[in-house]
């Protein structure tokens, strides 16, 4: 099942959770099955579901000797196979301040008389591997798996970094039955708590309690019949959607000492990230970096010159490594010997750069879009991800990120258009939206002639500017104009790819070109003297991407688009337009969308414009149906054809001739 | 450390380091005969690695951004279980886009340690711009992506920089402690990059007498041989090596670029001593290896024996034990050390539920026992498009294991062709989906190494023909003037189209199951009363059933309407176009598509025009497509695409080409109605 409607929803909920949910607070035991579970075949509010999570419990506490410990107790029920997955289990934890311990784990299995034989997981099953310098990988899987067995484990993670709260995840690929988290921190630690999700908590209280002599306060949540988390096409990232529970220290204090403020405001994160080594204070010059800045900008005077050649120089010159991240990974000097850094690193050494050319540059902060929104209210540094740059010429500001040697001064990564991003300045740390979205065009220009046999021979030129352009770049670059234009035109069954050629690879500030003649045999179906093509040769939706007839996230499209056509086909001799469509404008959400087609005969001469534009960038699921219906539409009118008839003889043309 | 593939990684064979300590990439084969070697342009052995002229000629020819320009592995080999193997290779990046060549990543595990390695940044002229040491190689899991665990691991490191061309080299030690014959297979072209110069020298210790193989070598496939004080010394060098790119269609990218296997007849690995001089020998070794790993715990016993009672044939009873094994276990790859090689027993089998391909082979094998059913364990290079062993070299590049099942008391391996014999059955005991008795694309049609009692033998699994492996697609639909349709289709599946559509839908969500019906069968319209119930049966053949209904079908305008009656049909991609194919062509298997496309007409339209009728009738394969109005008014068309050899000569590929583009073109033809007046 989906949930669909929330009231609906919820309504189920409160229903279900009075009876399949344990007592709430009553902790579940190692190895006592409830009945209810035993005699669970199928999960009712969706009978899809391979596996049921039936518990999943979490307690994190801060010990006595001031690491934070959770411990984490899980329980499973296979109604399939396909839930199988479910059963293998891989921690990935920091090395040397993260440990994994006291790991558990027993299978149930129905013995075919109503009962269960108990099969316990050897410690052999649990694998540990480093991974990288400062990673460790525990794994295992669960032992006599059977459709209709329950398995349960148990393991404990202790981190020395009070500062890494565990976050908890109600959620899971399966439906979650029970879902509770307790967290205890003694009354002289405050945490920030941000908590995700479309479902109200069947519980959540706090109460004072004693641990190790000291005040606490313990913290519960409780979810019941949380659904499965399913993927849809276009979505940002269900981490989005989920629901979930976060922590960040904001400070405490010691007996004596008074409170130690970590965190709790903007002006104070903004303040520890200009002081960290890896961030405020990795933004050092050196000499290496201002040898660099007098060998870009040597001749240069204008400041935005200066500013495009740093620019060009650090796109062209560091490859970006694929890594994300708003800490730099190294030195700015050794990102500079090295040619190679993380996007952190890699736009910090331009902001420094750009600052040694005594250009404004502030670092902006954000969250890119498959890395979910960021929430103001809570000043948590991991709600980001990533680090662009905002510099300043005049009274002008430009967006900057080098990470993409295709990508031309001024548009930022696609996937960092986020909405609004975060300066970190000390003394006024603001919040900014990101405006530019930049365009994605492409126009397309063709000419061709058919001739009696149904070929179309033709000279096209694709043009493509903005974020199209960034990716045709790389396509080109990587293979070749040809070995680029034979795929971009494979939509035409039997095209033959005579030439081609490209324009403008190498400066992004000019639009790409790419110029083809291209021969499609039969490209025009012939019967006697009836002839039928489809009249856009190029860039037409063959199929409506959206499949699915509902919908429960945001269709997001990121970005504007354009795309346009003009096509001119001579027809061959002695033949004219007996049938063509009639002009085209389809429009979505007044004008969040608009398609238009327009085909005129003019003699020999077929005239083809089409243009269409996506102005949208995000799309409410209120108004998916709309948009499904608007692009079925789209494909209906790029199917039609375009019928041929013979000519009547000379004398007879006059009237024959129609609109 | 060699280990085995499982079953469910195999059609999209994972980049598994298991024997090749390189990354696998891209390109293709012949030798040096299509060479621009001129007599100026002969590298030297200049230990110079300044940008010279050879360089520059094979980046320009080959518009490539990366030259290997040297590639040279020294083996040294001391004894049947021990090596030293040192590599030296240099690549001179041109430009941006050779820029991800320059890092080289060394595999290692229990019997390959890593001694030393070195690297460094060289510019134009050769000279060194910085280093790097032990600490600035990034060590990481290399755990294949169907393991839960194993041991295998990589080092990494790269350079790049920006002041074109530079050059990047490597220089690794690895210490071979354990062998199975010999060093992992050289290949100096794991990427297809053209290179300069590539040399292997293998030594052996005394008297070993090494065994060799080279392929796509041409005319430097023989090594020089020249004998030292306590060593023979075997070379390989190769220069001026083209760019090799991956042909379509053909053979794994491994098998395409060049490479040399060495082998001893004697190994020792993990404290266990084995032969390769003959497959026999290595067979036995196997066996030995697995020896008293058969034994079914008491319960397991019991089980099985009151499971086979209810078959009354032989065949009935294997089939009863594999049907029992594939419901109630499950594959989990564990692979470590020796473990690469020898099975869990039965009785970890039994109490776990899972095993590897080894363990799942093994423990079926116990199980058969278990009735007094003897089968053996048969090793075997699975991967639909993996080169065939060579008989006549004895060598280890198995990768997987299923179970040989003898059908006649008196049958082995080498009479299988007895008049009146039943076939021996090749079970995959890895699979938990597989209709029972079938082999499977990745196993047909080759060499498999049977360890029987008294050794190993070679037998060939067999091969299937184009008739047993169906695709039937019949929809049954009716227009409405506005383009519509609505009606029923049937799938029908036989053979390894079975294991294909299985593999896509088995476990699936149902949702995901409409959601694949729904790309190949209604895209822009609605599914519904879909059957997809003998998906999850492990059935020889496959149906899946539906109703659908498409709105835009056909195109309309005025009077004409225009029917695409094959839209609904799933289309053959067209293999790209090459220069000069090298390589053989190779289908996963050969295959039989028949479609059927009943069409009722609307009210009031008559056919103005039916495309003509194709047919394609060609050596390899057979293409028919036509639309006819049947009695009843209806348009009928059908279509068949039938692809009879499994694999056929590189000559024949622009031919192959050809009848796909035929294929493709028949595709878009129209049928036009007209409204009569």
């Amino acid at each position: 099942m989906r949930f669909i409607a929330a009231p609906l929803l919820l309504a189920v909920v409160l229903a279900l959770s009075a009876t399949l949910a344990p007592a709430t607070g009553q902790p579940a035991r190692w190895g006592d099955l409830e009945d209810t579970h035993t005699a669970l075949d199928v999960y009712a509010e969706d009978s899809s579901a391979a596996a049921v999570v039936l518990f999943d419990m979490g307690e994190a506490r801060i010990t006595d000797r001031f690491d934070v410990e959770l411990e984490r107790h899980r329980r499973v029920k296979l109604f399939t196979e396909a839930g199988y997955n479910q059963a293998t289990i891989s921690i990935l934890t920091f090395r040397d301040s993260e440990d994994v311990s006291g790991i558990r784990g027993q299978t149930f299995v129905p013995d075919g008389q109503g009962g269960y034989d108990r099969v316990k997981m050897d410690g052999d099953a649990v694998f540990r591997e480093r991974v990288g310098d400062d990673r460790e990988r525990v794994t295992f899987t669960l032992p006599a798996l059977a459709p209709g067995a329950i398995f349960e484990y148990r393991y404990r993670i202790n981190s020395e970094s009070l500062l890494l709260f565990p976050s908890w995840y109600f959620q899971d690929d399966v439906p979650v039955l029970h879902s509770e988290f307790e967290a205890v921190i003694p009354r002289n630690f405050n945490y920030v708590r941000a908590s995700q999700g479309t479902l109200p908590f069947d519980v959540e209280t706090n109460e004072r309690v004693n641990r190790f002599g000291t005040e606490s306060i313990k913290y519960r949540w409780v979810r019941t019949d949380v659904p499965a988390l399913r993927d849809e096409p276009y979505v940002t990232t269900l981490e989005d959607y989920i629901h979930k529970v976060e922590f960040q220290l904001a400070e405490y204090s010691v007996p004596g000492y008074g409170v130690e403020r970590v965190l709790n405001t903007w002006e104070k994160l903004a303040e520890d990230l200009d002081g960290h080594n890896r961030f405020g204070r990795a933004l050092r010059s050196s000499r290496a970096l201002r040898r660099q800045v007098e060998a870009v900008t040597a001749g240069l005077t204008d400041p935005a010159e200066k500013m495009t050649a740093l620019y060009d120089y650090v796109r062209t010159a560091i490859r970006h490594d694929g890594r994300r991240g708003y800490f730099t990974s190294t030195s700015l000097k050794e990102t500079l010997e090295e040619r190679s850094g993380s996007a952190a690193d890699i736009n910090l050494l331009l902001l420094q750069l750009l600052r040694e050319a005594d250009i404004g540059a502030v670092p902006v902060l954000l969250s890119t879009r498959d890395h979910g929104l960021v929430q103001t209210a809570y000043p948590l540094v991991t709600q980001f991800n990533y680090v662009v740059v905002l510099a300043t010429v005049g009274n002008a500001s430009y967006w900057i990120d080098a990470t993409d040697p295709m990508r031309p001064f001024g548009l930022l990564p696609a996937e960092a258009l986020a909405g609004k991003g975060w300066v970190p300045d000390r003394d006024a740390p603001m919040w900014i939206a990101i405006d530019v979205l930049g365009p994605a065009k492409r126009a397309i220009s063709f000419e061709g002639d058919l001739d009696e046999s149904g070929t179309l021979t033709a000279a096209l030129r694709l043009r493509a500017e903005g974020y199209d352009a960034i990716w045709m770049r790389h396509g080109v670059d990587e293979a070749s104009a040809e070995a680029f234009m034979r795929d971009y035109l494979s939509d035409m069954p039997g095209v033959v790819l005579d030439s081609a050629r490209v324009e403008g690879l190498a400066d992004l500030n000019t639009p790409l070109d790419l110029y083809a003649y291209v021969r499609v045999p039969d490209y025009a179906q012939t019967a006697g003297d009836l002839y039928f093509f489809n009249p856009i040769p190029l860039d037409r939706y063959l199929e409506n991407p959206f499949t699915s007839p509902e919908r429960l996230f945001p269709v997001d499209f990121n970005y504007p688009r354009t795309h346009r056509m003009t096509a001119l086909v001579r027809l061959p001799a002695g033949f004219e337009v007996d049938e063509m469509p009639s002009p085209t404008r389809l429009t979505f959400a007044r004008d969040a969308g608009t398609y238009q087609c327009q085909l005129g005969a003019q003699g020999n001469q077929l005239v083809v414009r089409r243009t269409v534009d996506l102005r949208a960038v995000s799309v409410e699921p209120q108004v998916y149906s709309d948009l499904r219906a608007y692009y079925d539409r789209m494909v209906s009118a790029d199917d039609q054809m375009v019928v041929l008839k013979r000519s009547a003889p000379a004398e007879a043309e006059g009237s024959g001739d129609e609109d | 450390m060699p280990h085995f593939l499982p079953l469910l990684a195999l059609l999209a064979l994972p980049t598994a380091p298991s024997h090749a300590p390189a990354l696998d990439i891209p390109a293709s084969a012949t030798p040096m005969s299509a060479t621009p070697t001129s007599a100026t342009l002969v590298p030297d052995d200049d230990p110079s690695l300044a940008v010279n002229a050879a360089a520059r000629l094979l980046y320009e020819l080959y518009d490539h951004g990366a030259v290997v320009r040297r590639h040279d592995t020294r083996v040294e080999i001391r004894g049947p279980g021990r090596a030293i193997q040192t590599e030296r290779r240099a690549v001179t990046i041109f430009d941006a886009r050779g820029r991800d060549h320059g890092s080289h990543v060394v595999f290692y595990d229990t019997f390959r340690k890593l001694k030393r390695f070195r690297a460094c940044l060289l510019d134009a002229q050769g000279e060194e711009i910085r280093c790097l040491g032990r600490r600035d190689f990034e060590d990481y899991p290399a755990t294949s992506s169907y393991s839960l665990y194993d041991d295998n691991r990589v080092r990494v490191a790269e350079f790049v920089h920006d002041a074109y061309p530079y050059t990047v080299v490597f220089e690794t030690d690895v210490e071979h402690d354990g062998l199975l014959g010999g060093p992992p297979a050289w290949r100096p072209q794991p990427a297809g990059n053209p290179v300069e110069q590539a040399r292997l020298t293998v030594s052996v210790k005394g008297t070993l007498p090494l065994r060799h193989r080279a392929r796509h070598l041409g005319d430097a496939a023989e090594p020089t041989v020249t004998e030292q004080r306590d060593a023979t010394v075997y070379t390989w060098m190769l220069s001026m090596l083209p760019c090799r790119d991956r042909e379509a269609l053909g053979p794994r990218f491994h098998d395409q670029v060049p490479r040399v296997e060495v082998t001893l007849d004697a190994f020792e690995i993990g404290g266990e001593r084995g032969r390769l001089d003959s497959w026999s020998a290595f067979g036995q070794w196997y066996g030995r290896l697995s020896e008293g790993r058969a034994e079914l715990p008491e319960d397991a016993r019991v089980e099985v024996q009151a499971l086979a009672a209810q078959g009354a044939t032989r065949r009935e009873k294997v089939r009863l034990l594999y049907e029992h094994l594939q419901r109630s276990m499950r594959y989990v790859s564990v692979q470590l050390g020796l473990g690469g090689w020898q099975p869990f027993d039965a009785a970890y089998v039994y109490e776990r539920r899972y095993g590897d391909c080894k363990a799942l082979t093994n423990y079926l094998m116990a199980a058969l026992a278990a009735v007094g059913i003897e089968a053996y364990p048969a090793l075997i290079l699975n991967g639909s498009r993996a080169e065939d062993l060579d008989p006549a070299f004895p060598y280890n590049e198995f990768n997987h294991v299923v179970l040989y099942v003898p059908m006649d008391d008196a049958a082995t391996p080498e009479d299988e062709s007895l008049p009146e014999a039943e076939s021996p059955l090749w079970l995959e005991a890895t699979s938990t989906r597989m209709a029972f008795a079938r082999i499977g694309a990745g196993n047909e049609d080759r060499h498999a190494l049977v360890v029987t009692p008294t050794g190993g033998m070679l037998a060939r699994t067999p091969a299937s023909t184009s008739a047993e492996n169906r695709e039937d697609r019949r929809l049954a639909l009716t227009l409405a003037p506005d383009g519509r349709v609505s009606g029923t289709l049937r799938y029908t599946y036989t053979g390894a189209q079975v294991d294909r559509v299985r593999r896509a839908l088995w476990q699936a969500s149902p949702q995901d199951r409409l959601d694949w019906l729904y790309e190949r069968a209604a895209q822009g319209g609605d599914l519904s009363a879909t059957d997809f119930s003998r998906v999850d049966a492990r059935t020889d053949t496959l149906q899946i059933a539906a109703a659908l209904d498409v709105q835009r079908f056909a195109t309309s305008m005025g009077s004409r309407l225009f029917v695409q009656p094959s839209r609904l049909l799933y289309v053959p991609t067209v293999p790209s176009e090459t220069e000069q194919r090298l390589h053989p062509v190779r289908f996963a298997y050969p295959y039989l598509d028949t479609d059927e496309v009943t069409l009722q007409l609307p009210q009031g339209y008559a056919v103005e025009v039916v495309p003509e009728p194709v047919v394609l009738d060609t050596e390899f394969g057979r293409f028919e497509a036509r639309a006819d109005l049947s009695d009843d008014g209806a348009l009928r068309f059908t279509r068949t695409l039938e692809i009879r050899t499994r694999e056929l000569p590189a000559a024949a590929y622009d031919d192959v080409r050809a009848f796909f583009a035929a294929v493709e073109q028949a595709g878009t033809e129209q049928v036009v109605l007209k409204k009569a007046r």
